[in-house]
């Protein structure tokens, strides 16, 4: 055997393989993940539907629910690395002396780190990935007349032409004017858009529990105060659109515009946020 | 290879400006039984979760098995087995399930000392951790932490919550284990009967300072508590400045001291004119002496 720790029990282990009977484990697992993918993914499809792939009707009409559906997403990222951190069911926070028992094992704190974060990723983004993977095959976006005043309108149709440069109108006859313009690609970059969001999220959050974690033990205080910039966020997520009505859809065209380097950032982000995590990871301890 | 296996060098940590552990110099010989004594309180755990790479010090240098345990790799682990004083074992996994767990991380797992320690102590394999008792649960940690063959074996109060068959099992078990070449056990434990029956060196830690670190043997030889009585002159100004603890009466003094040699007695009684009686000490009496000595 060579001094690597072996990833596959890393792995069961932390889908719970073996903690929990077969049965109740698999019934279990199955409740959450369909809960998981019918409360992310499906709620992503019917706001898409019901706008009929108008795009300013789901930023105009939805975005309010984009903001609680960003505030759900945070709370069960949240959740979930408060859990690969503090591995304790029943009381996250004071059960960081449960990880002494992997501490003092012969495993590679790293990898234990890195398995577990692999599992939280692949949970919390697998429905946008699979509603990435849809939206290649969903009908084609447009962008039609709305409703708010018509400089905003006519703004608004300028920055989607700039933004997307292929867009072209659609071919029929409309009664309406101006006639909606097709979007090429729009479902797949609202989806990559939410994707990227989500990611970067993800790596705040991971990142941030990461920074807290080593905290929490010396003063309970600060355990209960680092909740609080989480629920600011949150709340912040929730009111700005009011104030600003146009965040996530300015937030969603600046991505399609600049999505090259947004991506590559993003890319170059998630080793800095890995190699980080895992060096604070490993120096957490165990009182 | 190294004479000693754990080396520290003037170690400290605190905890939220309290001291737990003040420049402690602790050796621990490869292949000895090292009891670490102490109160509650006195720096065991701190210095013992030091030495298993679980809490970091504020300064000074510890080496186990030559490496700083910060920079542990998972080779070094593999030689060290450790059971801590609360050890949370994960409760969902059946007994079984733990063994086949852990055993994935080492490479000399010995699967025929598991079934002997879970035939020994009476272990339902099939019962998942969180069924089991605490006496139990901590068999079990002492189960995994032996089945690792480690060559340092870190023991925090093993032998707490088990009743006194099963505390002798665990004695016989570990003298099997350093029977075997090369094998260390440092074990902290406040039942110092077995202390006093496996160990073979001594470390005596009080308000996180090391006071006493030698043979068992030696310092049972060394540490007496000698009564000065019958002095010529009065007790009046009678003082032994280096006594573990020192007390006087109206016409005599009692006090446990350091005898490092045979002539030491003798002249300390012809100088103060007084005669004097030796009590031999336990270890547990000693332990008392030590530790009481700032109270």
């Amino acid at each position: 055997m060579n001094a690597r720790t072996p990833f596959w029990p890393l792995l069961r282990n932390d889908l719970g393989i073996g903690h929990y009977p077969g049965i109740p484990w698999a019934l279990g697992l199955g409740f959450y993940l369909t809960l998981w993918l019918v409360t992310s993914f499906v709620p992503l499809l019917l706001l898409f539907k019901a706008s009929e792939g108008d795009l300013g009707i789901f930023f105009t009409a939805f975005g309010n629910l984009v903001g609680f559906a960003f505030v759900w997403w945070m709370a069960m990222t949240s959740w979930l690395f408060a859990f690969a951190l503090f591995p304790g069911i029943s009381n996250p926070i004071q059960s960081v002396r449960a990880f002494e028992f992997m501490f003092t094992r012969a495993i590679d704190r790293r990898r234990l780190f890195r398995t577990r974060a692999a599992v939280i990723y692949w949970v919390m983004l697998g429905p946008l990935l699979l509603n990435l993977l849809v939206s290649a095959g969903s009908p084609e976006t447009t962008l039609g007349p709305d409703a708010s005043d018509p400089a905003t309108a006519t703004l608004r149709r300028e920055q989607y032409l700039k933004t997307f440069p292929d867009s072209h109108p659609k071919e029929g006859k409309f009664q309406v004017q101006p006639v909606p313009n097709v979007v090429p690609h729009g479902a797949v970059a609202l989806s990559a858009w939410i994707l990227w969001l989500g990611t970067l999220g993800l790596l705040f959050m991971q990142g941030y529990c990461v920074l807290l974690a080593r905290h929490v033990q010396h003063n309970s205080w600060l355990t209960c105060l680092g909740g609080a910039p989480l629920l600011t966020v949150c709340l912040l997520s929730l009111f700005v659109p009011r104030v600003y009505p146009q965040l996530y859809e300015q937030s969603f065209l600046f991505f399609a515009r600049n999505h090259v380097p947004l991506l590559i950032g993003l890319l170059v982000l998630i080793p800095v946020v890995q190699i980080f995590s895992e060096r604070r990871f490993c120096e957490l301890e165990i009182i | 290879m190294d004479a000693y296996i754990i080396e520290t060098k003037n170690v400290s940590r605190s905890f939220g400006g309290s001291m737990a552990v003040k420049d402690l110099n602790l050796r621990v010989r490869r292949g000895s039984i090292y009891g670490f004594l102490g109160r509650n309180g006195a720096g065991k755990t701190t210095t013992i979760k030091m030495l298993a790479g679980l809490i970091w010090p504020d300064a000074g240098e510890i080496r186990v098995n030559g490496v700083e345990p910060a920079k542990f790799t998972v080779a070094d682990r593999w030689k060290i087995g450790y059971v801590s004083e609360r050890q949370i074992l994960p409760p969902g996994m059946s007994v079984r399930t733990l063994i086949n767990f852990t055993s994935n991380f080492y490479p000399d797992w010995d699967f025929a000392v598991c079934d002997r320690i879970i035939k020994r102590f009476k272990i339902d394999p099939s019962k998942r951790i969180k069924a089991l008792s605490q006496g139990t649960a901590r068999q079990v940690a002492f189960l995994l932490a032996m089945a690792q063959k480690p060559e340092l074996l870190i023991l925090d109060e093993p032998a707490a919550n088990l009743d006194v068959v099963a505390r002798r099992v665990f004695l016989e078990e570990m003298l099997d284990l350093i029977r075997e070449e090369n094998k260390t056990v440092l074990l902290s434990s406040h039942i110092l009967s077995d202390v006093e029956r496996v160990a073979d060196e001594i470390g005596i830690i009080s308000q996180g300072v090391l006071k006493i670190s030698e043979s068992l043997d030696r310092l049972k030889e060394t540490v007496k508590q000698v009564r000065f009585y019958g002095f010529e002159r009065g007790v009046n100004g009678f003082e032994i400045p280096d006594a573990f603890r020192f007390s006087r009466s109206k016409d005599e003094a009692l006090a446990t001291l350091r005898l490092p040699d045979e002539t030491t007695l003798p002249r300390l009684a012809a100088t103060h004119r007084c005669k004097y009686e030796i009590t031999h000490l336990n270890l547990e009496n000693i332990f008392v002496e030590i530790v009481r000595e700032k109270e």
